[in-house]
């Protein structure tokens, strides 16, 4: 049973959430606490998985709160649910909060929202990595990249265009503007999936602050950057994307139809990137187990960290509200079969996308799952991407 | 004024006899007589001839026309006529006999020698010349000429004596004064230790004279005609001396001539083509002096050591001075400069000045005046203001100007409405500066003044700019104020959504029941069927929690329709009229619309005179005053409480009224206001918050509206650490 903590300093929202969650009660937990301390109490004396928490409190404020609840019991998701609306104390709780929801909230936004942070336990089952996870505020970045989004907005006129260019190239800053944008954190949530559209919505003024608001854009140490080899990283991910790009040419995809799948191929290397950063011996074990060239990409990462990297990453997009598509084409684009209903089309493009992109797959047969891409159509479509690919590729 | 009380006491001191407009006219004459003496004496002295032959009434006729006194004797010397000359300038009145009494005009001192040279002149039938000395009517004696000529016969006899008697104190005054100052330079030379000399360009002496002469040797009349060459041969000092002066030099030397030391002088003088004409020099003797000064030199020796200490000293006192004198020298240049800058400053001053004079007349004009309505100084001199057609609210100009001229003190006059050149409305701030006369009686007036439309503009849109400023901080607030309730209304109406569908399946469970019950007996089955839809709906739990949650959102539902309208009552869009108002309910307004500025921090306490009586007032800004009062009143608390973790503050509002006034008191528990600002809180700008936290208007604004737009005041009681109380009071009856 998921155990939910709601807190308030309002007992009136309390009781209107218990009535109006009590269809509910046969799945979820519910606990109610009037004011920080409260709640504090009430975590102290029980486990939940997840705390949704007003902002604005006397005595405490909703930021202090999940910034306890971030230290002390990480792996808890972190909601708000504020009738705020003042942009500085958004920021400060930009960090610490997974996900926001705006006061008056539609109950079928918060359920779900409640919904889809209990089903997170279903994304990522190593206790221990769910902690590291949700305790991120931020995923560093390319060290200096900060620097040249800040320059980009301020050089000159400044060129929100530029900037959001640069957004979208970095995985950590791409995730946290499509946080944002997603959540109610500044204005009604948006249902975006395009990072660059995502950093031009958010706009210049925000950004700046962003930008100056300490555990929000981070940037990896210049020396484990090196060291772990990151870059390359960057670059399969280049590779991928470009195979995306490529293989929804070839399907005839609009952009906007194909933005889920160009943003799951995008942000699905994250959880390398969360790992080198956060468990940085076991990532440097991972990169030794991979020298051997027989190994299981699933085997080698689950030996190394527990759970598969595409795991870790679908939990933290999950956890911090990027659509639900997004995140489905992360969790199953390795082993696509394995995906229960398929409610995102374009997985095996996805699929397609990444196969193409290992080295090994570049010229030989690679590891495209042709009897899944068979039975989803497209069977006679994968020579036709394997050229495009390597064409561009080659070019 | 005093040379009008000096004539005053001149008349005074006339006669009595004399009237003294006539006297005070033979006065001014006998000034100018003087002038006019010798051309009038020519005139009737030399056309004698003809003289001869007037008749006796012209003679007369001509005396009375004479400047001079003039007087006719027979031929034996009686007295048989005086002009009217002599009347005036006597004084007598012209009854007395004037043969009888004409002596007594002369001065006794005179008047028995004047007799006697009289019958002399008239025994020789000469031509009489004399002077002496004739009474004034003032009783003042003066020289005159007095001259007689005898008018003869074809047979040479006398017939008559015509005689002018001319004023001529004045000139024998300073031939007096001269004689007098000759003789006395005379004596000072001759006995003073000094010679004076001339000599010609050769050397031949031309004058000598003075003591020193005799001293060294010399006798003064022999000398002249000798030359200086040889008189001095034995003094080769001398002739080098007398060489210099010759050749154009003009110099003064200490000699030694025969024991005596002589400081002399020469001092060439040249003719017209510039080459010595002579020398004239002075000798004085300085022996005695000059023994002096040797015995002075022989102690000044002994005083140098002393002198040379001093001098030290001095020579500091000296820089010092020096330094002083520097400093002096720089402050001038300072003051100097400070004129030259106020000279510019003036000149470039933007503001309008116009001068009228009494009669309203324009006498200065400057360029922003014309810039300002159109017209030119040249278009505008000279003419009165009012005339001008300058179309300003003439109605309050007059007023003001009028209110001006009764102070006698300047008037400034804010706000004055006036079309511009371009045809729009504006205001200019005018100041009226009265001009005043020696007496103090006014003589002018100085309007001073500048276009403030602009600035008008700018005031209102801050005015503006802080009321959207609070708005938009409130804004926040308030949604978050309705944003709760909201949620909570709509989390109970979807409950009962729930909980209506759970009754409407036990209903239809009951329905069935009812049904199966009407048609005969009820089985177990169904008994037990409607027991668990009874336990599915959990009824206990609907039926204590529905009211409840009815309850709750009613009291949401007020709670949002009692913010909304206190915004309508708190945001009044702008009235520029006064409407009575309920001030009890307009803050109760503005405490419910900033309440999420104050409720994390403070307990809000309000102490209501519920009689209180409507105040007239502009419901608009006066909330925007107790706004500002309220949200101050919250930081203050904010700052001593922090976040509220620890108890609150108290914010107190109270209201009251007497029989003129209503008062306003919001006290806080907040952290005072420092005495060393208390004064400056009030003033446009000022501000103890943070940059981008307030534009430093709230209280000037505040302090505008309740002074000036309400008649009102508005006081601050402050003790540091204990809070700040804000009584703002309002007169019931203001316009």
């Amino acid at each position: 049973m998921i155990r939910i903590l709601f807190v308030d300093d309002e007992p009136n929202i309390l009781q209107g959430l218990q009535r109006m969650l009590r269809p509910m009660r046969q799945e979820w937990t519910t606990q109610f606490a009037e004011g920080g301390a409260n709640a504090l109490a009430e975590l102290a004396r029980e486990h939940f998985d997840v705390v949704v928490s007003d902002m604005r409190m006397p005595g405490m404020t909703g930021a202090q709160l999940l910034n306890v609840v971030r230290d002390k019991y990480p792996h808890v998701v972190r909601v708000i649910l504020s009738g705020q609306a003042e942009r500085n104390q958004v920021m400060d709780i930009a960090g610490s909060t997974h996900q926001y929801l705006a006061k008056p909230c539609d109950a079928a936004l918060l359920k779900d929202t409640v919904a889809r942070a209990c089903g997170l336990r279903q994304l990522l089952k190593v206790p221990k990595l769910v902690e590291v996870v949700s305790r991120l505020t931020a995923v560093p970045c390319t060290p200096g990249v900060v620097d040249l989004v800040s320059d980009a907005l301020t050089v000159g006129e400044g060129s929100l265009p530029k900037a959001a260019q640069i957004i979208s190239n970095e995985m950590g800053m791409s995730l946290k503007v499509l946080q944002l944008v997603n959540s109610a954190f500044f204005g009604a949530p948006r249902r975006v999936s395009d990072a660059e559209q995502a950093a031009t919505l958010l706009g210049t003024d925000t950004l700046k602050s962003l930008l100056q608001s300490d555990g929000i854009f981070e940037e990896f140490d210049a020396n484990v950057f090196t060291e772990l080899a990151i870059r390359e990283v960057y670059e399969a991910r280049k590779r991928a994307v470009t195979n995306l790009l490529t293989i929804a040419e070839c399907e005839g995809l609009s952009k906007k139809e194909s933005s889920d799948a160009l943003s799951a191929v995008s942000l699905c290397s994250i959880g390398k990137l969360v790992m080198a950063h956060c468990v940085p011996d076991s990532y440097r074990y991972y990169r030794t187990l991979l020298g051997d060239s027989d190994v299981v990409l699933d085997d080698a990462e689950r030996s190394a960290f527990g759970a598969t990297l595409p795991e870790v990453s679908a939990y933290l997009l999950a956890l911090w509200g990027v659509p639900k598509e997004v995140v489905e084409y992360v969790s199953y684009h390795r082993n696509p079969e394995t995906q229960p209903g398929a409610t995102g089309l374009l997985l095996p493009l996805v699929h397609a996308a990444f196969a193409l992109s290992t080295a090994r797959d570049a010229g030989g047969p690679g590891h495209m799952n042709m009897p899944y891409l068979s039975s989803a159509g497209y069977g006679n479509r994968t020579l036709i991407w394997r050229e495009a690919c390597s064409e561009y590729a080659h070019a | 004024m005093i040379k009008a009380q000096d004539e005053k006491k001149d008349t005074l001191r006339e006669p009595s006899s004399a009237k003294p407009s006539k006297a005070k006219a033979a006065g001014s004459k006998s000034g100018k007589n003087k002038k006019s003496l010798e051309t009038d004496c020519l005139d009737t002295s030399r056309p004698f001839d003809r003289c001869l032959r007037l008749s006796d009434a012209r003679v007369r006729l001509l005396g009375d026309a004479m400047p001079q006194i003039v007087w006719t004797t027979r031929s034996t010397g009686e007295i048989d006529y005086f002009n009217q000359r002599w009347r005036a300038y006597t004084g007598c009145d012209g009854e007395e006999s004037p043969e009888v009494q004409w002596t007594a005009y002369v001065h006794p001192e005179d008047a028995c020698s004047y007799t006697t040279y009289w019958r002399t002149v008239v025994g020789r039938h000469g031509i009489l010349e004399t002077e002496c000395r004739i009474r004034r009517f003032d009783g003042v004696y003066r020289w005159h000429l007095v001259r007689a000529v005898p008018i003869r016969d074809d047979g040479e006899n006398i017939l008559q004596w015509v005689g002018t008697a001319t004023d001529v104190n004045d000139q024998r005054l300073s031939e007096d004064a001269l004689r007098d100052s000759e003789a006395k330079l005379r004596t000072v030379i001759q006995s003073a230790p000094i010679a004076l000399f001339s000599f010609t360009k050769d050397g031949f002496f031309t004058f000598t004279d003075g003591s020193v002469l005799k001293r060294i040797g010399l006798t003064p009349g022999a000398l002249v005609g000798k030359n200086v060459l040889n008189v001095f041969k034995g003094y080769p000092d001398v002739l080098d001396h007398v060489k210099r002066a010759m050749s154009g030099e003009s110099f003064s030397c200490l000699i030694s001539v025969a024991n005596r030391w002589l400081e002399t002088s020469y001092t060439p003088e040249f003719d017209e083509s510039g080459n010595v004409s002579c020398v004239i020099g002075t000798a004085i003797d300085v022996t005695d002096r000059h023994a002096a000064d040797t015995a002075v030199r022989m102690s000044q020796d002994q005083l140098e050591l002393r002198v040379s200490e001093r001098t030290k000293e001095l020579a500091k006192a000296n820089s010092d001075l020096e330094e002083q004198i520097a400093e002096r020298c720089r402050v001038e240049e300072d003051l100097q400069r400070l004129v030259l800058q106020t000279e510019q400053m003036l000149a470039a001053i933007a503001s309008i000045l116009i001068g009228i004079d009494e009669n309203g007349m324009i006498t200065t004009w400057n360029a922003t005046a014309r810039r300002t309505f159109g017209y030119t100084t040249q278009d505008v001199l000279g003419k009165p203001l009012t005339e001008l057609g300058i179309k300003w609210d003439w109605v309050y100009f007059d007023f003001s100007m009028t209110a001006c001229h009764d102070a006698g003190a300047n008037i400034r006059v804010d706000d004055v409405r006036f079309t511009r050149l371009d045809g729009k409305e504006g205001f200019l701030g005018l100041s009226l500066n009265p001009i005043v006369g020696m007496e103090g009686e006014p003589i002018g007036l100085l309007i001073l003044g500048s276009d403030v439309t602009e600035r008008k503009q700018l005031e209102s849109q801050l005015g503006q700019a802080q009321k959207l400023e609070s708005i938009g901080q409130l804004a926040a607030g308030i949604a978050h104020e309705i944003n709760t309730p909201i949620q909570y209304v709509g989390d109970n109406t979807r409950f009962f959504k729930d909980a209506f569908g759970d009754f409407e399946s036990l209903l239809a469970s009951y329905g069935s029941l009812l049904k199966a019950a009407a048609l005969g007996p009820v089985d177990a089955d169904m008994l037990a069927r409607l027991q668990s839809a009874f336990e599915t709906a959990d009824v206990e739990y609907l039926i204590e929690e529905v009211p409840k949650a009815i309850e709750q959102s009613l009291e949401g539902v007020e709670r949002v329709a009692h913010i909304v309208r206190a915004m309508k009552d708190f945001s009044h869009p702008g009235s520029s009229d006064k409407s009575a108002v309920d001030l009890n309910r307009a803050l109760d307004s503005t405490l419910t619309v900033a309440k999420s500025e104050w409720k994390y921090v403070a307990d809000v306490v309000t102490d209501f005179d519920p009689n209180l009586p409507v105040v007239p007032c502009l419901p608009g800004d006066l909330n925007q005053v107790f706004l500002n009062i309220i949200v101050n009143a919250a930081h203050a608390i904010a700052d001593v409480v922090g976040d509220g973790a620890s108890g609150k503050g108290t914010i107190t509002v109270t209201t009251s009224a007497d029989d003129e006034w209503v008062e306003v008191r919001i006290s806080d528990t907040g952290t005072g206001i420092p005495e060393a600002i208390r004064q400056r809180i009030f003033d446009p700008f000022f501000t103890t918050k943070g940059v981008g936290k307030g534009t430093g208007q709230g209280l000037a604004i505040s302090h505008s509206v309740v002074t000036e737009k309400h008649q009102g005041s508005i006081m601050v009681e402050s003790e540091t650490g204990r809070g700040s109380t804000f009584i703002i009071r309002l007169p019931l009856n203001c316009a």
